[in-house]
């Protein structure tokens, strides 16, 4: 638990919610009760074989849910790792060099615009967005936020008295990125880790809510959309196992990356910080 | 007079090289998409397989301009939009400007009722709590503006749905009446622009919390204090002035994103605001409605960019000297 103790309290809690839904998904085929692909009676209400009860087309809401889980993490976390590692790469070279800064700024302020939902719309006219190409699409328009938040704190740790020193003993430019420069960023490259990481995850939902993702993802967004389609769920209380489990889930997830990343950000800049709670 | 004239002149430079860009962007993706408008002019593809022949296909294509190469579409495309002439639509057959300006308005109406509402929400609740940092109100605040933040606005949508139309029977399940009445209009926006106003609200609460805070730290708020002035005096007269510029810049900011932020409100809502435009257009690949949504996202986002440059130009003086 000391490991933990750059954590506050919002922070630990949000974590163990995140351990528990990467749990969720890692053992995903040996906790779910049935396999993905078999089909039940339709909109069956909750009982002791379908916990969950079944969806329009007779999934097993439980077992849509758990996997979805899987879907969620994995885009959630592979998209933050590599928009972090662009971003941070993008932010370093800017913040160090100081002749490629405004072009960089200028490409960062350009993807800034970008509208990322109605493009992803677009873009899955190109390609059908299973998993992997959300992610990659996701990352593509992710990387220039986390670089636009750490470009200012190189350019403000690359000015300090001691790289100047480190220059005139020698030591190269990379050598003062990766062993100096790089160090000091890290809070707040975690933080931004974290806080893309839950965008990641939100914008996997909402292309699955407009039921742009590959049919076959069994994914919390995409259940969202088929039970919205069929508007008999609204009519009797259906909705509260078809459409209630997969927001709760979502809500819960999208809730525990906010409380990490907003209490690592009090910790990056303990003005903003309220009582230790 | 020299230092703000070449800001401008770079600030322009700057954001018409943008416009040329994101025309350009959404030109080629739009254009390069597999698949024609031509399919679905006889109506629904799945029902009706229509197939034109070779010779009508080609007319069309010639009539609609769709047969030149790429990059002579491209030259008709920017002269016509340098002459406000956004085409004429496909799938509808009726002038763009015709089909886009009521959707557009139904979404602008939406937006700026939900602005509103967000604002008077989260205005008050932030100075509250931002003068009594770290007390249980703030705590209580925070935790529960941070919690509709992470809410997805669809989720919030929903709930809104279920709890105040399915049970409640208050407001109407369909986005949209067939009359055309102002009032029924407002009607119609009114519960997505709520939603859409608590979606929003937590954000522009907290943003506008921490940039208090910031300025509540200052050694003048601790001088006027200090001055024995009243709170209301100090709250009014200096912490609203000295945090103006950067609350009302990221407001406009905020303002600019909110067209594509309520894209799951109206969806949901089956609102017929902009979104269902953008959806229709998508699936019939009526390009020039496409291409004019498409547009009209990036532009408001790059106009109200510029225009929190030319806010915080004007009310923040510092920023004449540091910028570029």
């Amino acid at each position: 638990m000391k490991a933990l103790s750059f954590l506050g309290i919002k922070g630990k809690i949000g974590l163990i919610i995140i351990l528990f839904v990467v749990f969720i998904g890692i053992t995903a085929p040996v906790i779910s009760p049935y396999d993905p692909t078999s089909l039940f009676e339709p909109f069956e209400p909750p009982s002791s074989t379908h916990l969950l009860g079944t969806d329009d087309v007779g999934h097993d809401v439980l077992t849509i849910l758990i996997y979805g889980a899987r879907v969620s993490i994995l885009v959630g976390f592979a998209t933050a790792t590599i928009s972090t590692f662009i971003g941070l790469l993008t932010a370093l070279i800017a913040g160090c060099y100081e002749g490629l800064d405004p072009i960089i700024s200028r490409i960062l302020d350009f993807f800034l615009v970008i509208p990322r939902i109605p493009f992803i719309v677009i873009i899955s006219a190109f390609l059908t967005p299973n998993i992997f190409i959300v992610i990659l699409v996701l990352s593509f328009f992710g990387w220039a936020k986390t670089a636009r938040v750490i470009k200012p704190l190189v350019k403000q740790v690359y000015s300090r008295e001691y790289v100047k020193r480190l220059k005139c003993i020698g030591a190269g430019n990379w050598y003062i990125i990766l062993r100096h420069i790089l160090p000091a960023t890290f809070p707040l490259a975690v933080a931004q880790f974290v806080l893309e990481g839950g965008h990641a995850i939100l914008a996997e939902a909402s292309i699955g809510f407009f039921g742009l993702e590959d049919p076959s993802t069994l994914s919390w967004g995409m259940e969202i959309n088929h039970a919205l389609q069929k508007s008999i769920i609204f009519l009797t209380n259906i909705w509260t196992w078809v459409l209630g489990p997969p927001i709760l889930m979502l809500t819960i997830t999208l809730l525990s990356t906010t409380f990490i990343s907003i209490d690592l950000e009090t910790r990056i800049n303990p003005r903003l910080k309220v009582r230790s709670w | 007079m020299g230092v703000s004239r070449r800001f401008f002149v770079s600030k322009a430079a700057f954001y018409i090289s943008l416009f040329i860009l994101s025309i350009t962007t959404v030109f080629l993706l739009v254009r390069m998409m597999p698949g024609s408008p031509l399919d679905y002019l006889g109506g629904e593809a799945e029902d009706v397989p229509y197939i034109l022949t070779e010779e009508v296909r080609e007319k069309l294509l010639s009539y609609y301009g769709l047969d030149k190469p790429l990059w002579e579409q491209y030259i008709v495309f920017v002269n016509n939009l340098l002459h406000l002439n956004f085409g004429y639509s496909i799938y509808f057959s009726e002038p763009v400007t015709r089909i886009l300006l009521p959707h557009l308005m139904r979404t602008l109406i939406l937006i700026t009722l939900g602005f509103l509402f967000s604002i008077s929400i989260s205005f008050p609740l932030s100075i509250i709590s931002a003068w009594r940092r770290g007390s249980t109100l703030d705590t209580i605040i925070t935790l529960l503006s941070m919690s509709i933040y992470s809410i997805p606005s669809f989720a919030l949508a929903i709930l809104f749905l279920i709890v105040f139309s399915v049970e409640l029977k208050l407001f109407p399940l369909i986005g949209f009446s067939a009359e055309e009445n102002i009032l029924d209009i407002l009607w119609y926006a009114l519960g997505p622009a709520m939603v859409f106003a608590v979606a929003e609200s937590g954000r522009a609460y907290y943003f506008m919390r921490n940039s208090f805070i910031s300025e509540l730290d200052k050694d003048y708020i601790l001088f006027a204090k200090s001055k024995g002035l009243k709170n209301k005096t100090i709250i009014l007269r200096h912490l609203l002035r000295g945090s103006l510029s950067p609350i009302i810049s990221k407001l406009a900011l905020l303002f600019g994103y909110s067209l594509l932020s309520c894209m799951f409100v109206e969806n949901v809502f089956n609102y017929p605001g902009i979104t269902w435009l953008l959806l229709i257009s998508y699936e019939y690949y009526d390009y020039p409605v496409l291409e004019s949504i498409l547009l009209i996202f990036m532009f408001t986002v790059i106009v109200m960019n510029a225009i929190a440059d030319i806010i915080s130009f004007i009310i923040d003086p510092r920023v004449r000297g540091g910028w570029m």
